[in-house]
């Protein structure tokens, strides 16, 4: 019996041994495969030219443009008489130059093709010179100098140099005096900075900006998001499945009566906050006025300390009812009011600070509309003059977007804040009857409200589906996903876990497993067919907008059957759990925004850019929206991170004195993530100065759109300057950062 | 009165950490709750305010079942619960005031969290409740600043705040040293024998359960292992529930 054990065991550690060494192969074999793929070639490197073009490219990077100097010209000439023959001229004799410089040419006469001697003494000592031919007409040519096969030469220490050139052919100039011309370039004035070196500075700032804006910006947003991505807090979310349908219907009917009848209040206090209405004055004391207004209705609605008494009251009196209603209607208004008003006033501000900027500035350069000083030296009065217009114009700009933005997402911002609004309200009321349905009309009740909020959902997700092939996919997976959980739901409905029985058997989770891959497919496969999405996703023709009319309104056919497929879901669904079985709301956001992070995480900024490029148009602004986006999926999963790594300590005994999971947020878990939060944007506006530096190259506008001009004509020297410039502004971010983040962690 | 009944709870790993617990704490009793480490006191507390949600049975408490309402209802019946635990789980980085503060929390609307906005009655409570574990004067300093023994009475100010009827502490004094240990402790016997809170409090030592408490529930396993007044245990009582091997030390 133990020798068949140990036999036993000694086979298999021979298999194992022998799955390793297969494992091993297998992997070298894919490996060695990896290196055909990418073409690894160690031929083409060798070849001459190859070697000669990199030394020429790395030489010229590696000596990047970054100053100048004005040069003088300073030429000293010998003549020479082509074809010795030809005519009875006298070669005059080669002159000093005045700073004593002469250049001796040997023979001093002769025909094309002759070699000769060029001797210069006492000329400028190590000046960069060339060698040119004048012809008595006509363009002058190079020279090279034979010895060193280079057109440029070095002056010696002494002025002087000894080389040797060819007499070139020129028709006709036959019996005429030609001239031997040594130039050099001398140095005057000061060493400045380069045209490209100027330009290099003013794309790094845009790019600094460009970095800084896509990070600000990103920070609120993925602040939000990282708290529905953070799993200890999502996972104790639940709600009933009665409460949620009923939040997401009212959702619904608060955003269609929000854009339809409400959204005109929002405009309609821009228009007051423009002054367009009733003069400015309104327009700043509106906000002022309903901030008043709605602190006094909600003290007086929300005495700060509501309970006192001994008694823990679990029923909710009509007044509890009034009040929750009287708090989301002041609520709304007040928002509504106050973000619709100050958005106004901004868009007048703005104005007015571009009006101020224009009369500070200094009278002639308004008429010119030039603010650039180079065009015109400045004295320092003016020019603090102009640098204050500029600086007021900016922040008039910067206002002017902020208004015009909220003023153009009004309706959207109104369709939100209503629907929000209404479905708090109508969850609140009809919670408590809800809970005190008995089973089958709970049942009854949930499936009515799964047929409405299937129907919406799958409408919505129909009209998607329109929109792009890849969206059309959204019905049938997400049809796929609530049929599989159909399926379980059916199945425990049909056979209840024992009673006394607490943990699920293996098999049964097995089948409960298979029972939703089968439902999964089957409603897939359905969804997939009965929708034809098979026609966008092959041939890339989008489903046909025929209209359709469905209880009077206009629908079109493809969102009427997508509904209907949301609709059956929804009612078997919600038939089979009632309204009071629980739904875990928190993991369910949890996934979707995971999700949604990691996908939009997964898309390169590079590739963003390519799209705002086509909707913004080439330049900044397009990198700087790339970025953002991007910026909000890394900054979502690394807060995310942090808000799941903080100590739970605190998070329970805040739980443990009642307050509620809002509270919680704001008292346990923001006050550990600061420190992180602020480390990881830094790391994050590192990472976005890097990127921002060739987001260019789409077009995107920073220092990148320069060096790849710089490269495209083959300037290696100027793109030089750049590549410098991003080195070391990279570098010092990379300390900094790494310095803060360091002192806070 | 605070009725436990079969309360039973299996974590999702399959482990049953309480199993069948049945007893009933009078109002005004000091109990403390003894056992081996795994043997399901913190689970039987958190049960208790329902942190942890029991599998089966019934807590009642003052004749309400709170293992039947729900969440938003719980979170109502939590404020008259104060809890204190093992590592105190302060917010480290806010102010001591802050901390104590947050114990009104359940007492106040949300809206006013947003703004960090208490009323000036609630923090001239928090004040006379620092005051009276003897920290008045850290009230402004960070939670990170104070000793361990001091950041455990900054806990109970705040469990305080609460007005609890029942205070559940979990462990209180197993991370402070026997002087401090006895400081604590002090203060939880106060408030039982001068504000007539109910307490329930797990312990480590024997010792201090002698000194402190009016009865002792012991767990071994999940179960109910003892259920009397602490001078019921012997050396026998003892082996049983620690264990053969275990020798009692005193902490002094």
């Amino acid at each position: 019996m133990e020798t068949k054990q140990a036999n036993s065991q000694a086979t298999r550690n021979a298999l194992m041994r022998f799955l390793v060494v297969l494992a091993i192969v297998i992997g070298f074999v894919i490996y060695s495969y990896g290196w055909t793929v990418t073409e690894v070639d160690l031929d083409k490197p060798q070849e001459a030219q190859r070697q000669e073009n990199v030394g020429n490219a790395l030489r010229e990077l590696l000596s990047p443009r970054m100053f100048t100097q004005e040069r003088e010209v300073v030429e000293i000439t010998a003549s020479f008489l082509m074809e010795c023959d030809s005519a009875d001229i006298d070669i005059p004799e080669s002159t000093p130059h005045e700073s004593g410089g002469l250049v001796i040419i040997d023979p001093a006469c002769g025909e094309a093709g002759d070699i000769l001697n060029v001797t210069i003494t006492n000329f400028e000592p190590l000046a960069d010179s060339r060698i040119r031919w004048l012809p008595p007409e006509g363009q002058s040519r190079p020279r090279e100098d034979l010895i060193t096969g280079r057109e440029e030469i070095v002056l010696g220490a002494d002025g002087s140099f000894i080389g040797q050139i060819e007499v070139p052919r020129i028709r006709n100039t036959e019996g005429q005096l030609h001239q031997v011309a040594v130039r050099a370039a001398l140095p005057i004035g000061g060493i400045e900075l380069s045209d490209i070196s100027q330009q290099t500075i003013m794309r790094m700032v845009e790019t600094i900006f460009m970095a800084l804006l896509a990070t600000s910006i990103a920070i609120p947003i993925a602040g939000l998001i990282s708290f529905l991505a953070a799993r200890n807090l999502m996972r104790p979310i639940k709600l009933t499945v009665g409460k949620l349908q009923v939040a997401f219907l009212f959702f619904a009917i608060g955003g269609f009566i929000g854009v339809q009848f409400i959204a005109g209040l929002g405009d309609f206090a821009v228009r007051i906050g423009t002054g367009a209405e009733f003069g400015i004055l309104a327009g700043i004391i509106l906000p002022i006025v309903v901030i008043v207004i709605a602190v006094f209705a909600m003290r007086f609605l929300n005495p700060p300390d509501i309970e006192k008494s001994k008694n823990i009251t679990t029923t909710t009196t009509l007044a509890d009812y009034g009040r929750t209603i009287a708090n989301s209607i002041i609520l709304t208004l007040t928002v509504l009011l106050l973000v619709g008003s100050l958005a106004g006033v901004a868009i007048w501000g703005a104005e007015q600070l571009q009006t101020i900027g224009e009369s500070v500035r200094p009278s002639f350069l308004a008429e010119l509309e030039i603010s650039r000083e180079e065009f015109y030296p400045l004295n320092p009065a003016e020019w603090l003059q102009n640098a204050l217009a500029d600086g007021l114009q900016a922040i008039g700009t910067l206002l002017n977007t902020f208004g015009t933005l909220i003023q153009l997402i009004m309706p959207l911002i109104t369709a939100i804040l209503v629907g929000f609004s209404v479905s708090n309200v109508a969850s609140g009321l009809l919670s408590a009857p809800m809970r005190n349905l008995p089973s089958v009309p709970g049942h009854i009740v949930g499936g009515v409200l799964g047929l409405l909020v299937g129907g919406i959902l799958f409408a919505t997700l129909g009209y998607l589906g329109m929109t792009a092939a890849l969206l059309g996919l959204l019905v049938p997976l997400i049809a796929a996903l609530f049929a599989g959980e159909i399926f379980i739901a059916a199945f425990r409905r049909i056979i209840p876990k024992q009673a006394g029985v607490l943990r699920m058997s293996r098999t049964r989770r097995l089948v409960q497993q298979g029972l939703f891959a089968l439902g999964a497919v089957v409603m897939f496969v359905f969804t997939f067919n009965m929708l034809n999405i098979n026609r966008a996703l092959v041939d890339g023709t989008l489903p046909p907008a025929t209209l359709t009319s469905f209880l009077g309104f206009e629908i079109f056919e493809y969102m009427l059957r997508s509904a209907t497929i949301g609709g059956l879901l929804g009612l078997i669904g919600g038939a089979l759990v009632g309204v009071n079985s629980d739904f875990p709301l928190g993991t369910t956001l949890y996934n979707l925004s995971r999700t949604a992070l990691n996908t939009v995480r997964s898309i390169e900024p590079l590739i963003m850019g390519l799209v705002f490029v086509v909707w913004v148009g080439i330049g900044p602004f397009a990198g700087v929206l790339a970025l953002t986006l991007h910026s909000v999926a890394a900054l979502g999963k690394l807060y995310s991170e942090q808000v799941e790594n903080i100590d739970e300590g605190p998070l329970e005994a805040i739980q443990s004195t009642g307050a509620s999971w809002l509270q919680t947020v704001i008292y346990a878990v923001i006050p550990q993530i600061i420190p992180p939060y602020i480390a990881f944007t830094m790391y994050r506006w590192d990472i976005n100065v890097r990127m921002s530096t060739i987001i260019g190259f789409v077009g995107g506008g920073g220092i990148g759109l320069l060096l790849q001009q710089q490269i495209n004509l083959l300037r290696y020297r100027d793109a030089g300057v750049a590549v410098l410039a991003i080195a070391i502004v990279v570098s010092l971010l990379d300390y900094t950062s790494a310095y803060i983040r360091e002192k806070l962690t | 009165m605070l009725e436990i009944k079969n309360l039973t709870k299996i974590y999702n790993n399959g482990f049953k950490a309480l199993d069948n617990v049945s007893f009933t704490v009078p109002d005004g009793q000091f109990v403390a709750l003894i056992g081996l480490s795994g043997s399901g006191k913190s689970t039987l507390l958190r049960c208790v305010n329902r942190l942890i949600e029991p599998t089966d049975g019934q807590i009642i408490w003052n004749g309400l079942d709170i293992t039947a309402i729900s969440a938003e209802e719980m979170r109502l019946v939590r404020r008259r619960m104060g809890m204190i635990f093992q590592q105190f789980n302060l917010v480290k980085r806010s102010k001591v005031i802050t901390n104590v503060l947050a114990g009104r929390l359940g007492y106040m609307s949300p809206l006013y969290s947003f703004i960090n906005y208490f009323p000036a009655s609630d923090k001239a409570d928090a004040i006379a409740n620092l005051e009276r574990v003897g920290i008045g004067s850290q009230a402004y300093k960070r939670a990170s600043e104070l000793s361990g023994g001091q950041q455990q009475r900054v806990a109970i100010a705040r469990a305080l705040m609460q007005h609890p009827e029942l205070m559940l502490a979990d462990e209180p004094v197993a991370s402070l040293d026997p002087a401090t240990s006895h400081g604590v402790m002090k203060y939880l016997e106060d408030l039982n024998k001068e504000d007539g809170l109910t307490v329930i409090c797990s312990l480590h030592f024997l010792s201090l359960a002698r000194t402190y408490s009016d009865r002792v529930i012991a767990l071994k396993d999940g179960k109910l292992e003892f259920d009397g007044t602490p001078d019921l245990i012997d050396n026998a009582r003892f082996k049983e529930i620690y264990g053969e091997d275990a020798v009692e030390v005193g902490i002094n």
